[in-house]
């Protein structure tokens, strides 16, 4: 859901999703590049999201993610979902009111 | 710059990668580290620092490498799926093979964990499939299965009717017979026959002397039944033409040719395979073997050893007498083969047209007599069919009851599942990969319940005929074969998935989901309860229904006392004792000698005993000396031929008058001793005694004989049917060959039995009874049928009402776990024992009192089905009820006491420390 949302809002490229997930979780969720990659691997696999591979100087090329229309809707119902979890625990622990 | 993809080609060994996919993982990983590496440079770190904080990213490269093979297998199934296997996707079900081993291991190990729930189905399974299948095996004999003739379907037999006197299936007479056979075309051929006892002597090849069963039969007879024997040959027209009989059943024809039994042919024989060649001395004369039958061949029945043939011919002291004229003396069995394409119906109604045709030309015989057809099939099954069918119902019900059980189970198992369900649902698992696993589950209990129950049938079946015998008729064929087989396997099948299928209707799939369903669940589980419990109360009804019959059948006065009696059956070989003072002689002496054993009370002796399978039952028609014979026969009455001393053995009260006595001889007037029935028929209001009685003996002409007593009424045919006309002629006066000499006695019957046997031979050694009996064997017997019948649906209905007590006890136990918290907090809150016992009670009285009224309903409009059964007691006898009530509810308050006390004894700061 979080790579998802990242990629909603324009192409990234994988590094960059490592270092966006570090800086708005306020350094609280940190990836390495060998936990995130699997992934990304999978989102595109299953088509959600899309690669595409951007030249880079010389012979070089880094790969682009964008979000897919499919990409899109699983989004849209996981965020429902977290939304409902979110709301069940809090109800059940009280921590609004903590 | 490093050259990062050569760093990660090096490290990445995922050789089951397609090239083209490999290359692209390493690209783009390449790229994101060379992308850290430039970040850490342009934040002024080293060359060494940067590239060692882009190593840092990848910490482990063999969980990368494997985990990316692992989402690229997945991806590849995945596509697998929607692409190759989505056109057949509704049965994939069934085709899904792949995953079908791996649920099935599922199943297994699921059910591995627990043993108890495991062997608790599988023994219920086993139970109540086995006896299903034992149950059905019987019915598949007895009422199913072809007779072994060759197209069974077109024989029937024949009886003959006399509606205005409500006389609906007696005996045919040879006249009769001849002329249905001339007289239609619904019919191939009538076969006739009747059994008489006759001795065997020892010859020089075979053993010692015994009177055994033979069947006399007609030229059609064996090419009606359309058997093969298994060596040799059936009788020729020609050999049943010139086997003619005297009119003491003697043969008096020549060369005459017999026809063995299996059974006799290995018993008596030795199984001697050239038999053929060899003679058989039956009455002290030769008779010739033709053929043995094969061993599944046994009409009339099992006790039939021989036969041999007869021409409808008589010989009457030198005068012959055409049988075929002969229309009053009805003493046949008869069965028929029916033409191609002919019904029963219309084959009846022709036979009908020709008795009508000869009631108008002799309506001294005939007039009003008609005729019946059976189906042999129908016919050999008799009263057993109805029991059997009840029987079979009772067992299926119990099976019903047994499924509902399992589903309850399954239920239980269903709730505590929830978490697993709901687990596997969200990591992914389809509703329909849950459903299959469920169902292959149950399959595997089914299965093994199902092989299980055949050791069970097995057991039942051998067991059955030992503690019943003579409970239905052919019960000595029954086996299990294909067919048996199959029903099992269809049973299980349908048990599988009736069981496991109720419960996940009840829950429906959607509410696997979410925990929310377990009332729902709950609310099922109880709506089961009551419904084992209203089958349990109905078979209940039905098995108390039959006991309480059971106990009237005893109960009822037979009109003579059986205790102490023995019966001992003799037939004198008819060529012996060809003249009535050499039977008279015999019996007199036979008497003597049997009076003077010790512990020998009274003898005595008669044609026809009640219940002795042996023995002459024939009735003849009568009238008060002075009044006109009637047309048609007018009155008849049973004729028996009794000794001195018969009613005193016997029990048999005089109302008035004298009984036979020895003065009663060949030269004194003749007498008879009628029973009260007949008096009443006859002289309604006065008294017989003096009175002269004539009686029509047909073509021997009419005789008057003086009424000498009266006796008390007989129920004669068994407890079932009620009081005939009878008389009873003296023995000397008119001397026949078979009597079943009664004998009473102070000490043990069965002790008795040998020594009778051997001064039976003492008077003649070549003349041997026939089996020996205690009168009260005979009488039970006679109930037999009813007791199999009650031991059963009793055994049935205990089974069902243990059910039910455990499904009860079940609800409540789980019940009880469910509120252990509850109990505990009313308990802290000051709730007293009795309050917490009371709780729980009510909710298991009032499952149980659901059930009883469910069930008071079921039974009330499902007895009805026993009504031929019953015998004095009504469908709905409201004491039969009332106790089945009680004793239901009386149980159920066991069953509910336990849980309740458990309930009522939790300590309520334990039930709250969990919380």
């Amino acid at each position: 859901m979080l790579i998802l949302s990242l990629v909603e809002e324009r192409p990234r490229h994988g590094y960059e999703l490592l270092k966006l997930l570090e800086e708005r979780s306020g350094g609280v969720l940190k990836f390495h590049i060998g936990s995130v990659y699997p992934i990304l691997f999978r989102l595109d696999r299953r088509g959600w999201i899309r690669g595409e591979w951007l030249a880079e100087k010389g012979s070089r090329r880094r790969r682009e993610y964008r979000i897919t229309a499919a990409g899109r809707a699983v989004l849209k119902n996981q965020r429902g979902v977290w939304r409902e979890i979110v709301a069940a625990i809090d109800r059940v622990a009280r921590t609004g009111h903590a | 710059m490093r050259d990062w993809e050569a760093y990660v080609r090096e490290r990445l060994s995922a050789p089951s990668l397609e090239p083209s996919t490999r290359s692209r993982v390493v690209e783009d990983l390449a790229a994101m580290m060379r992308a850290c590496q430039e970040e850490a440079l342009s934040e002024g770190a080293s060359e060494e620092e940067s590239a060692r904080r882009a190593e840092m990213q990848v910490p482990d490269w063999q969980t990368l490498a494997a985990e990316i093979r692992r989402l690229e297998r997945a991806a590849q199934r995945s596509w697998h799926r929607t692409v190759v296997r989505r056109p057949i996707g509704r049965f994939s079900m069934l085709t899904g093979l792949t995953g079908l081993g791996q649920d099935l291991r599922a199943g297994l190990r699921s059910l591995r964990r627990i043993p108890g729930y495991w062997a608790v189905s599988v023994l219920t399974l086993a139970l109540g499939i086995g006896a299903n299948t034992a149950i059905f095996s019987m019915v598949d004999t007895v009422l199913l299965k072809p007779l072994g003739f060759e197209e069974p379907d077109r024989l029937v037999r024949i009886f003959s009717t006399f509606p205005e006197k409500s006389i609906d299936a007696d005996k045919v007479s040879t006249g009769d017979v001849v002329d249905w056979d001339e007289g239609s075309d619904a019919v191939e051929g009538i076969g006739a026959w009747y059994v008489m006892g006759r001795t065997v002597v020892p010859d020089k090849e075979a053993g010692t002397a015994e009177t055994v069963q033979v069947a006399q039969v007609s030229t059609d007879f064996f090419p009606v039944l359309r058997t093969k024997p298994l060596m040799g040959r059936t009788f020729t027209a020609e050999e049943t033409a010139r086997a003619v009989f005297n009119t003491a059943a003697s043969h008096v024809g020549t060369d005459p040719v017999i026809v063995l039994s299996y059974a006799a042919w290995q018993r008596r024989f030795g199984s001697d395979p050239s038999i053929l060649a060899k003679t058989v001395a039956l009455e002290r004369e030769s008779w010739r073997v033709i053929g043995v039958m094969p061993p599944e061949f046994s009409f009339p029945s099992r006790e039939v050893d021989f036969w041999i043939p007869w021409s409808f011919t008589f010989l009457d002291h030198g005068k012959v007498i055409d049988g075929a004229r002969l229309h009053d003396q009805r003493y046949l069995n008869a069965v028929a083969r029916l033409t191609p394409g002919v019904s029963v119906e219309e084959a009846e109604d022709q036979l009908n047209a020709v008795s009508a045709a000869l009631g108008e030309e002799l309506p001294e015989t005939n007039a009003g007599w008609g005729a019946r057809l059976v189906p042999l099939h129908e016919d050999l099954a008799g009263n057993a069919r109805t029991t059997l069918l009840v029987v079979f119902g009772a067992v299926a019900v119990v099976l019903l009851v047994a499924c509902v059980n399992m589903s309850s189970l399954q239920l239980v198992r269903m709730a505590e599942r929830q978490k697993e369900i709901t687990l596997r649902l969200a990591l992914g698992a389809s509703r329909r990969r849950l459903l299959r696993q469920f169902l292959l589950e149950n399959s595997t209990l089914a299965v093994l319940g199902g092989a299980a129950a055949i050791p069970v049938a097995l057991s039942v079946l051998k067991l059955l005929p030992l503690l019943l015998p003579g409970g239905v008729p052919r019960l000595d064929e029954v086996a299990v074969d294909v067919r048996v087989l199959g029903f099992a396997t269809a049973l299980s099948a349908s048990v599988a998935i009736f069981f496991g299928l109720v419960p996940l209707m009840a829950v429906a799939p959607s509410e696997i989901r979410t925990s929310r369903s377990a009332p729902r669940w709950q609310k099922v589980r109880k709506l089961l309860v009551v419904a084992e419990i209203g089958l349990a109360v109905a078979l209940l009804a039905a098995a108390g229904l039959l006991a309480r019959s059971y106990e009237n059948l005893y109960a009822v006065d037979p009109g003579f006392r059986p205790e102490g009696v023995v019966v001992v059956p003799i037939t004198l070989d008819a060529h012996e004792y060809n003249s009535g003072a050499k039977s008279r002689e015999y019996y007199r002496v036979l008497r003597e000698k049997l009076r003077s054993l010790p512990g020998v009370v009274s003898v005595g002796s008669v044609t026809a005993l009640p219940l002795s399978p042996i023995g002459p039952i024939f009735d003849r028609p009568i009238w008060a000396e002075g009044d006109q014979p009637p047309p048609g026969g007018g009155n008849r009455a049973d004729v028996r031929v009794a000794s001195p001393g018969y009613f005193d053995t016997l029990g048999i009260t005089l109302r008035r008058g004298r009984g036979l006595l020895e003065k009663d001889g060949p030269d004194s007037p003749r007498v008879v001793v009628i029973n009260e029935k007949l008096a009443q028929q006859i002289w309604p209001g006065a008294d017989p005694v003096g009175k002269r009685l004539v009686i029509d003996y047909s073509t021997a002409g009419t005789y008057p004989y003086e009424v000498v007593g009266v006796v008390n009424d007989l129920r004669f045919y068994g407890p079932r049917t009620s009081a005939k006309p009878e008389l009873y002629l003296a023995h000397a006066q008119a001397p026949y060959l078979i009597q079943n000499v009664a004998v009473h006695t102070s000490g043990d019957p069965d002790e008795l039995v040998p020594r009778l046997r051997r001064a039976v031979l003492e008077v003649d050694p070549l003349q041997p009874p026939h089996r020996i009996t205690a009168l009260s064997r005979l009488l039970d017997a006679s109930v037999m049928q009813d007791r199999f019948a009650m031991l059963l649906l009793g055994s049935f209905a205990a089974l069902a009402l243990a059910l039910a007590l455990l499904g009860i006890f079940g609800v409540l136990s789980y019940h009880v776990g469910e509120r252990t918290h509850e109990v505990g907090i009313r308990t802290a809150l000051g709730a007293s024992r009795r309050a917490i016992l009371a709780m729980i009670f009510s909710l298991g009285m009032r499952l149980t009192l659901t059930g009883i009224a469910f069930g008071v309903v079921l039974a009330y409009f499902s007895t009805r089905w026993l009504e031929s059964l019953l015998f004095a007691v009504s469908p709905v006898d409201p004491l039969t009820f009332i106790s089945v009530i009680a004793l239901l509810g009386g149980s159920a308050i066991l069953a509910c006491y336990l849980p309740a006390r458990r309930a009522a004894s939790v300590d309520p700061v334990i039930a709250l420390r969990h919380e």
